[in-house]
């Protein structure tokens, strides 16, 4: 995990302690950061909203999710929902709405499981993703989605065969903004097939970034030098496919024909992505693997975690 | 094993000679012009026409072409135009480019376009209409009748110097005007799926010179409605003879000041691009015609169908956009690009016709008319028209010599002779077929594939039944009647206002850019066009079921006999 500051680490070191915590804890908030309240993943962006431009969300959090399990039944996979769900996401809903200048804006939904020992959980199994989600209504049931998605009998058994802890799983949900991507890319600040690291790899393709995750397009990929910030490598694909916000949910579209083969960075962007790339580096003490994207010529950030994937080869190599 | 001798050997590096019928001699005054492909352009030019015509929609349109390929340069070195027993074949000249040059210059002319589609709005208003303007008061302010015949002959050349501007302005505005449109469906059916006809409904609701044509003729049809006598007048009396029957009562000329007004306003124009014939000012018959269509539809609101089709439109536009909200900011910029463009160029479809083809034509021949008078007063030519059989070298020289000029049995065998070629069949095309040609669409490939049944392109969606109506000239659409399914080898734009009295329109030729697709799309009525054998297959008064979604006529006939009650099924379907 990242490097906590000072005041992060006193705030993890003392037990969880949430019976009385707020149940809405938006992303730009300190007390975001405790991934006993927000999960691993929620708490990990509002580090990097300190300084990066993340869009805006907030977190239903942990105590929420206690208060709504009272009475809930894991065996049955029933969840009672608490009368004031609607209204308790209703406002800050609204005021991110504010924040965006929209009245219903479209919202990302996850869940952000935290385990007993404060872990991210979400290689349960179970991580629930909801995109261009719009409207209160809608919000609420994705938040009643993600809850129940950790007490179903296909993930209890799942749990129960991982030899996970069936009970103690806490789910938070964070609700964000969906920004519709332009351009969506990948930022590595190593080179994930050669191990080197001295470059960054950028992958980048039109519209979200689920088809580029999702291997659905080849992107074009950039490789830009760590030393000088050159772009040392460009390849520009035929992109094929790309994800976009639609009417409901984030279909698959093809790309239009002229789009295809256009780069879908300008060099000035590939080298925007590296630097911050290179100072979340910095940071992490490692190298690692940002999601981010372009809309309307800003960048935000939308992940940044590190590179396990890395860490056996690289280590034999320093040594 | 037997050698061919070698000069039949089929060798596929060069064409094949393309035979000639028997009673369509052709004769190559240049012998390298017989490698060329030499097509007929059924859409524009159907009927043969005389030299003095060809001059022009021979010649001057020739050079247009040419320019606007070299102003954008497109894949042909050049365009040829021949006058080959009457009828006007086209050749283009291929470049003989290696394929590295070729695709340079298939680039550069992708961003010539594109750039001339992203002004083609400020192209045709701040530089081109402004041009075509002048063109045109240059020519309303020569006086022609008080013109010495040297004068005369100074403005000849003039004229015909202008009239090739006109002509390269045409093909200037016409590569980018229907590369617009075409991107932009192209593009829709990318986004959204659906057909062209579904994108170009986008493009739709928008006023244009002819549309305001139309309307301006259907206000004329409510003034006559409005005045009993006036409209018992067109009512009873032979189209021709309706001017003196007008004349003879006051309701009846106040309402010929108002039909002199719209003539002076639209009637500046023939059909088509015949200069020989006279323009609706001089011969004002087609108009009435159509008045006497529209007297018989008490009840109908064009400007409030425009404004719905407006309405219409924007709704779908609007949708567009919803949709496209969650897409990336290059496809929306694109799609804005191309949705502007294309519909600035559904209106200069429209309106280059009104200004150039119509206008400027018609002020080309008011020239060669006066040449005709000219002539005639000394008995050179029998009749006025007959200077249209003249080339424009031979009215130059009679300039100079006009007391002792006979001109009378030369024009009176080519007339005899554009008379007789008028008469066959004339080939789809001349020369010699390109070996390594691309695939190209036969251009005599009948689209019937039962007998009763007729596919074309759907240019205009809508169901509708009525009679067929068949129209060789716009003379004999004249007769078309409210329900009718107008059924023409080609609809230029002066049969126009027939759209708002027929139920559907069927073309031999054309495509979905077409005069006759856009207008029937702003009507709001089907249309199935480049049928190939509509007006061949179909008998006048025969009952049709127009489909324009999915580009089909069928023909009624060999349904059971029905009962009386058959006839509820006409009109809109």
């Amino acid at each position: 995990m990242s490097a906590f500051s000072e005041r992060e680490r006193a705030l993890l070191d003392g037990p969880p302690a949430h019976e009385g915590s707020r149940s809405i804890v938006w992303l730009d908030e300190i007390e975001c950061h405790d991934p006993f309240l927000v999960g691993g993943k929620a708490a990990s962006l509002s580090r990097l909203a300190e300084h990066y431009p993340v869009p805006p969300g907030f977190s239903l959090t942990t105590a929420a999710f206690d208060r709504a399990s009272v009475g809930a039944s894991v065996e049955t996979g029933q969840l009672i929902l608490p009368p004031n769900l609607h209204a308790e996401v209703r406002e800050p809903y609204h005021q991110l709405g504010a924040l965006c200048e929209m009245e219903n804006p479209a919202v990302a939904v996850r869940s952000s499981a935290v385990d007993e020992d404060g872990t991210d959980a979400a290689f349960a199994g179970q991580h629930e993703t909801f995109l261009n989600v719009v409207g209160v209504d809608a919000v609420v049931y994705a938040v009643r989605n993600c809850w129940l998605s950790f007490h179903t009998p296909h993930a209890i058994e799942y749990r129960r065969k991982q030899g996970l802890p069936i009970e103690g799983v806490r789910v938070a949900v964070l609700v964000q903004q969906l920004v519709v991507a332009d351009v969506s890319a990948v930022v590595f600040t190593a080179n994930p097939v050669t191990g080197a690291r001295d470059e960054i790899v950028i992958n980048a393709s039109w519209g979200l970034g689920e088809s580029i995750v999702g291997g659905t397009v080849t992107p074009d990929t950039y490789r830009v030098s760590k030393g000088n910030l050159a772009v040392v490598g460009r390849q520009i694909s035929k992109k094929r496919h790309m994800t976009v916000a639609g009417d409901s949910g984030t279909p698959e579209v093809e790309v239009p024909s002229f789009l295809r083969t256009r780069p879908a960075l300008a060099e000035a962007q590939a080298v925007e992505m590296a630097r911050i790339g290179l100072a979340l580096e910095a940071e992490a003490g490692r190298p690692v693997d940002i999601e981010c994207e372009y809309h309307a010529q800003k960048l935000y950030l939308l992940q940044c975690r590190p590179i396990t994937t890395l860490d056996a080869r690289s280590a034999c190599e320093e040594e | 094993m037997e050698t061919l001798p070698r000069d039949t050997q089929p060798d596929p590096f060069v064409g094949t000679p393309i035979e000639t019928p028997p009673d369509f001699p052709v004769h190559w005054d240049n012998p390298a012009d017989e490698s060329l492909l030499w097509t007929l352009d059924r859409v524009h030019w159907p009927r043969p026409m005389p030299p003095l015509v060809f001059a022009i929609a021979g010649d001057a349109v020739g050079r247009g072409l040419a320019a606007a390929a070299r102003a954008y340069e497109l894949p042909i070195a050049d365009v040829r135009m021949a006058h080959i027993n009457g009828y006007r074949y086209h050749a283009n000249v291929p470049l003989d480019l290696t394929p590295a040059v070729a695709a340079a210059r298939r680039g550069r002319s992708r961003e010539r376009l594109r750039a001339a589609i992203g002004r083609l709005d400020t192209l045709w208003s701040v530089e081109w209409l402004p041009e075509i303007q002048e063109r045109l008061k240059y020519w309303e302010s020569f006086d022609l009748e008080a013109a010495s015949i040297s004068d005369l002959v100074v403005h000849l050349q003039e004229t015909l110097a202008r009239a090739d501007r006109l002509w390269e302005i045409h093909f200037l505005l016409a590569s980018p005007m229907h590369g617009a449109i075409s991107e932009f469906g192209k593009l829709h059916i990318e986004l959204f799926c659906g057909s062209k006809l579904d994108a170009y409904r986008l493009l739709t609701g928008f006023d244009n010179k002819i549309l305001r044509a139309a309307r301006a003729l259907w206000q004329l049809s409510r003034q006559a409605v409005a005045v009993e006598p006036v409209r018992r007048a067109l009512k009873g009396t032979p189209p021709t003879e309706i001017v003196p029957a007008l004349r003879t009562f006051p309701e009846g000329q106040a309402f010929l000041v108002d039909l002199r007004a719209y003539l002076e306003e639209y009637g500046q124009r023939g059909e088509g691009l015949s200069l020989d014939h006279p323009s609706w000012l001089e011969d004002p018959t087609s108009v009435i015609e159509n008045l006497q269509g529209y007297l018989a539809q008490p009840d109908r609101d064009l400007a409030a169908e425009l404004a719905a089709s407006t309405e219409g439109r924007d709704l779908l536009v609007a949708e567009a956009r919803r949709r496209l909200a969650g897409y990336p900011a290059p496809v929306r910029d694109e799609f804005e690009f191309l949705l502007n463009a294309a519909q600035h160029a559904v209106v200069l479809s429209e309106d280059h016709n009104f200004w150039i083809d119509a206008r400027g034509m018609y002020q080309v021949r008011r020239v060669f008319l006066e040449f005709g008078k000219r002539l005639a007063g000394v008995g050179a030519i029998e009749r006025v028209d007959d200077v249209f059989y003249l080339t424009p070298v031979e009215l130059a020289d009679a300039g100079s010599n006009l007391a002792n000029l006979d001109l009378r049995a030369l024009a009176a065998a080519r007339r005899a002779e554009m008379e007789r070629f008028g008469l066959i069949d004339p080939p789809p095309a001349l020369g010699t077929r390109p070996a390594m040609s691309r695939a190209s669409r036969s251009a005599t490939g009948a689209h019937a594939v039962a007998p009763d049944l007729i596919w074309g392109s759907a240019g205009s969606t809508g169901i509708a039944r009525g009679p067929a109506r068949i129209a060789h000239s716009l003379e004999e659409a004249g007769r078309l009647r409210r329900g009718e399914v107008l059924v023409a080898q080609t609809l230029s734009s002066s049969w126009t206002p027939l759209f708002a009295t027929a139920a559907a329109v069927v073309t031999d030729t054309g495509g979905i850019l077409s005069h006759a697709a856009v207008v029937a799309r702003e009507y709001g009525i089907p249309a199935v066009l480049g049928t190939s054998v509509a007006t061949v297959m179909m008998h006048e008064g025969q009952p049709l079921e127009v489909d324009g979604q999915q580009g089909t006529v069928r023909i009624l006939h060999s349904a059971p006999p029905v009962p009386a009650a058959a006839g509820d099924g006409y009109g809109h379907g």
